[in-house]
């Protein structure tokens, strides 16, 4: 009796809960007719240049506010200084003060580096979030504005008087990355410094030995790679010829489709994407396998972590490598180079060039998208708000802004070279004072306020001293050739196949490279029929019509 | 030789037997030595992947960086504070909850414990019990760190099934000498219950030490951050920035210390407190589990 009356009383429960869910459904998909409703207003009267320019003014300085209260999304890494914290220090108190200047006040919402997207998500859902919200994961920001979650930032920032710091500063390319396929301005995108994203580097000492010339083919890599291990120059037997850790630049070296934007285009976002649609892959594997077979790799490449490769690069081990662009002399990733040296005397690491592609003789580099984070305003900001906020943004494309978070004061921080360059004072004094929070606390930046790439590089390079020339062409070398960019769009069936690709692509990409030569093809062709036994299709034609849409046929 | 082991009753078999356990200690041991030793080691041993279970070029730099700041010792005390409030919280619901629900006597007592039950399988999910929270006023407080998850279902079976087992004559002199159900709970049930309320004790502390969900949650302010969530920030935002996704290789932070060390150095930092607890409450721990599920 007893049983049947649970039974019952949760059958009741479940189908409350049941309707009850339904209900709320219809209310959402009710709320967002309204808001698609309101942002097509909102992009009609977009239209009209003149009523966008004069009802809001975002360039900084251009208006007085009346103490409006902003938040604003601050990422927290927990390394504030002693005597300070994420949202208490010089440089928020800073901030604060230059946009009282404005009658802007400024709150900072302090938000978990590396659980951004979920507080994000609970933070949006709930209506908490801050009125400046910010992400790195674009697909989340324009899904939130399809849902009409989010404002439409065209009117606040298109007219020809507005925004005029950010304009200057992000440029147009940068801004359109924040557009949906419509033109609405879902949120502004951070620009990038340097777009470079990974290096190939090698022993330059193991070449003068061997009097080799740097390999510019994978053909001549391969016969450098052979003596490397069977000739080393410094007589080891456990030389490790290659050690792929990124393979972005190995990769776009056998592509058939690099030439092609709008194909490489369809090709990104995953390495099953290209493996898939671009042809040259096959070459890039087939590559691969031949070195595995001729044991010019480690074994068990495929187990190997991050901590591993720099034990066996700093050990001396490895020849050759594939890494992040400045990863040989970055102090973060342990000073590789100046570690070697100080194990092996005379060992040397340098970046080269990209190597020419198998398929059109030209090089070719992989860069990160422009764009760095996202910002965007929740609708639960006021209209006022998000005016405030674009004048927060815009304020920090200023040299005021986001060039003193980033590099601080002259005379304090750094001094000006005869090239204009500023050049750190005391590295120890800054990482303490301000490096700790300066990249967070630069939204509508990434890697620094710089104008140009040379200038990047330049000031990078005077902050690591002793290896300037090492920075520079680690910079340079990964920008060779035709650049061809990482891609935002996330297309719709993605998250729901994307596990079920990555288990197959996990599984046979490493059979590809380990297979007997012999079987590489027959290996290759299962591989491809897996992927499309998952659905990577619906991904790739998804993915072919948006990019038609966007670069045409 | 044989005499010399004889006198002092060592046999070859009992050799044999320490030898194969000091091997398997060993085993046991080594990850955690691992993490002591690359947590104390240098730099460059460290980066070149040499150390085993023995810190190299010994040095206390990943620990200064950690402790040194005064932002983990506040996160250690809101954590202590969290435990030991979420746990008296929490065993005094449970023990009211257990006790109620093993009597026989209580009507509807099937209903509320299929309720309770069904919580162990089925949640509100993510956002709605963070509505929940945001609307009961507990956003941003410590006490959305304990008080939404105050019961814990599965320690509720275990304490329930216990009191279920306990002698009902004892229950039935107490009554027969006056005792109200409160004075039965506190005076005869809790004093033959210490194994049971130590285990549920032990289980709900560890739980809360380790939780760093709720905080990242619930808690905006960084003065109200657990311990394990600043541990967290300070270990993952290290590797970000040394990932390049962020910012550029100089960033200016964990310059001196590899990340692999301040790693192991915060496993050691965020463990040792809650590994040191248990030898104290071990002999419970086990008598207890042991009473609470097999006679289940």
């Amino acid at each position: 009796m007893k049983k049947r009356l649970f039974i019952c009383m949760l059958a009741i429960f479940l189908i409350i809960l049941g309707v009850s869910g339904c209900k709320n459904t219809n209310v959402q998909t009710k709320d967002t007719n309204v808001q698609q409703g309101s942002t097509d207003v909102t992009t009609a009267g977009s239209g009209t240049q003149s009523t966008s320019s004069s009802k809001y003014q975002t360039t900084y300085g251009a208006k007085k506010f009346n103490n409006v209260k902003i938040t604003v999304e601050l990422f927290d890494r927990s390394n504030a200084p002693e005597g300070s914290t994420i949202t208490e220090n010089k440089w928020t108190k800073y901030c604060k003060e230059q946009m009282e200047k404005v009658g802007i006040i400024v709150e900072y919402i302090p938000v978990s580096r590396w659980d951004e997207v979920t507080k994000m998500q609970a933070m949006m859902a709930s209506g908490t979030a801050p009125d400046i919200t910010l992400t790195y994961t674009y697909a989340h920001a324009e899904s939130y504005f399809n849902q009409g979650g989010t404002w439409d930032l065209t009117e606040f920032i298109d007219g020809p008087d507005q925004a005029l710091n950010m304009k200057k500063y992000l440029g147009k390319d940068v801004i359109d990355i924040g557009r949906n396929a419509q033109k609405q301005l879902y949120g502004i995108v951070a620009r990038r410094a340097v777009v470079s994203k990974s290096n190939l580097f090698i022993r330059k000492d193991w070449l003068d030995k061997l009097n080799l010339p740097i390999p510019q083919t994978p053909d001549e890599l391969y016969d450098t790679l052979y003596k490397f291990v069977y000739n080393n120059p410094d007589g080891r037997k456990d030389a490790i010829g290659a050690i792929i850790w990124n393979s972005w630049n190995m990769k776009i070296a056998f592509s058939q489709i690099a030439n092609d934007v709008k194909k490489s285009a369809i090709a990104n976002g995953d390495d099953a994407f290209a493996d898939f649609y671009d042809p040259g892959m096959r070459e890039y594997y087939r590559f691969m396998n031949k070195m595995y077979n001729a044991e010019l790799m480690n074994k068990e490449y495929y187990a190997m972590s991050e901590d591993n490769l720099k034990s066996y690069i700093t050990t001396g081990t490895v020849g050759f490598f594939e890494y992040a662009v400045n990863g040989s002399v970055d102090v973060l990733r342990g000073s590789l180079l100046k570690t070697l040296q100080e194990n092996v005397q005379g060992a040397d690491i340098i970046s080269i060039p990209a190597l020419k592609n198998t398929y059109d003789g030209k090089q070719y580099s992989s860069c990160y998208s422009q764009g760095g984070l996202i910002n965007f305003c929740p609708k639960t900001a006021s209209e006022e708000k998000v005016e405030a906020c674009m004048v927060y943004l815009d304020w920090l494309c200023t040299k005021e802004g986001g060039f003193a978070i980033y590099h601080g004061f002259e005379g304090e921080h750094f001094n000006y070279d005869e090239k204009g360059t500023p050049v750190v004072i005391d590295a120890e004094y800054n990482s303490k004072d301000k490096d700790w929070i300066r990249t967070d606390l630069f939204l509508t930046g990434n890697q620094g306020y710089f104008m140009t790439v040379d200038e990047f590089i330049a000031c990078t390079a005077k902050e690591a001293p002793g290896y300037e020339q090492h920075v520079i062409d680690n910079y340079n070398n990964a920008l060779t050739g035709t650049l061809v960019y990482d891609t935002t769009y996330t297309s719709p069936s993605t998250p729901n196949l994307i596990t079920d690709i990555g288990l197959v692509r996990d599984e046979y990409t490493v059979q590809c490279i380990t297979c007997p030569e012999a079987q590489f093809e027959a290996t290759y062709d299962k591989y491809m029929e897996e992927l499309k036994k998952v659905g990577i299709e619906k991904i790739i034609e998804e993915r072919t019509k948006y990019f038609t849409e966007l670069y045409g046929n | 030789m044989n005499i010399w082991l004889r006198n002092r009753k060592i046999t070859i078999g009992s050799v044999i037997l320490y030898f194969s356990i000091t091997v398997l200690i060993f085993i046991c041991a080594y990850p955690f030595l691992n993490v002591i030793a690359y947590s104390l080691s240098g730099y460059n041993a460290v980066l070149t992947g040499r150390v085993t279970f023995y810190p190299i070029d010994f040095t206390l730099s990943a620990y200064r960086q950690i402790l040194g700041r005064t932002q983990i010792w506040i996160s250690m005390r809101t954590t202590v504070l969290v435990t030991l409030m979420g746990t008296a919280t929490s065993l005094v619901l449970t023990i009211f909850a257990a006790y109620a629900l093993s009597r026989n006597n209580l009507p509807g007592k099937g209903l509320f414990t299929g309720l309770i039950l069904f919580t162990m399988y089925f949640n509100g999910g993510i956002i709605p019990t963070f509505l929940v929270v945001k609307g009961l006023g507990l956003f941003d407080t410590l006490g959305a760190l304990f008080i939404p998850q105050a019961i814990n279902v599965f320690n509720f079976i275990v304490m329930r099934t216990f009191f279920r087992e306990l002698p009902k004559s004892l229950e039935e002199a107490a009554k027969i000498d006056g005792a109200s159900e409160l004075q039965i709970l506190i005076k005869v049930v809790l004093p033959l219950s210490l194994p049971i309320i130590a285990t549920i004790s032990l289980f709900y502390a560890v739980g809360y030490w380790n939780s760093y969900f709720d905080a990242l949650l619930y808690i905006q302010d960084p003065d109200k951050y657990t311990l394990q969530l600043r541990l967290r920030n300070l270990l993952f935002g290290e590797e970000l920035n040394s990932s390049g996704i962020t910012g550029t290789n100089l960033e200016g932070i964990g310059t001196e210390v590899m990340s692999q060390s301040l790693k192991m150095a915060t496993v050691a930092v965020s463990t040792i407190p809650i590994i040191v607890v248990y030898p104290w409450l071990q002999k419970y721990f086990v008598k207890g589990v042991m009473i609470g599920s097999i006679k289940g």
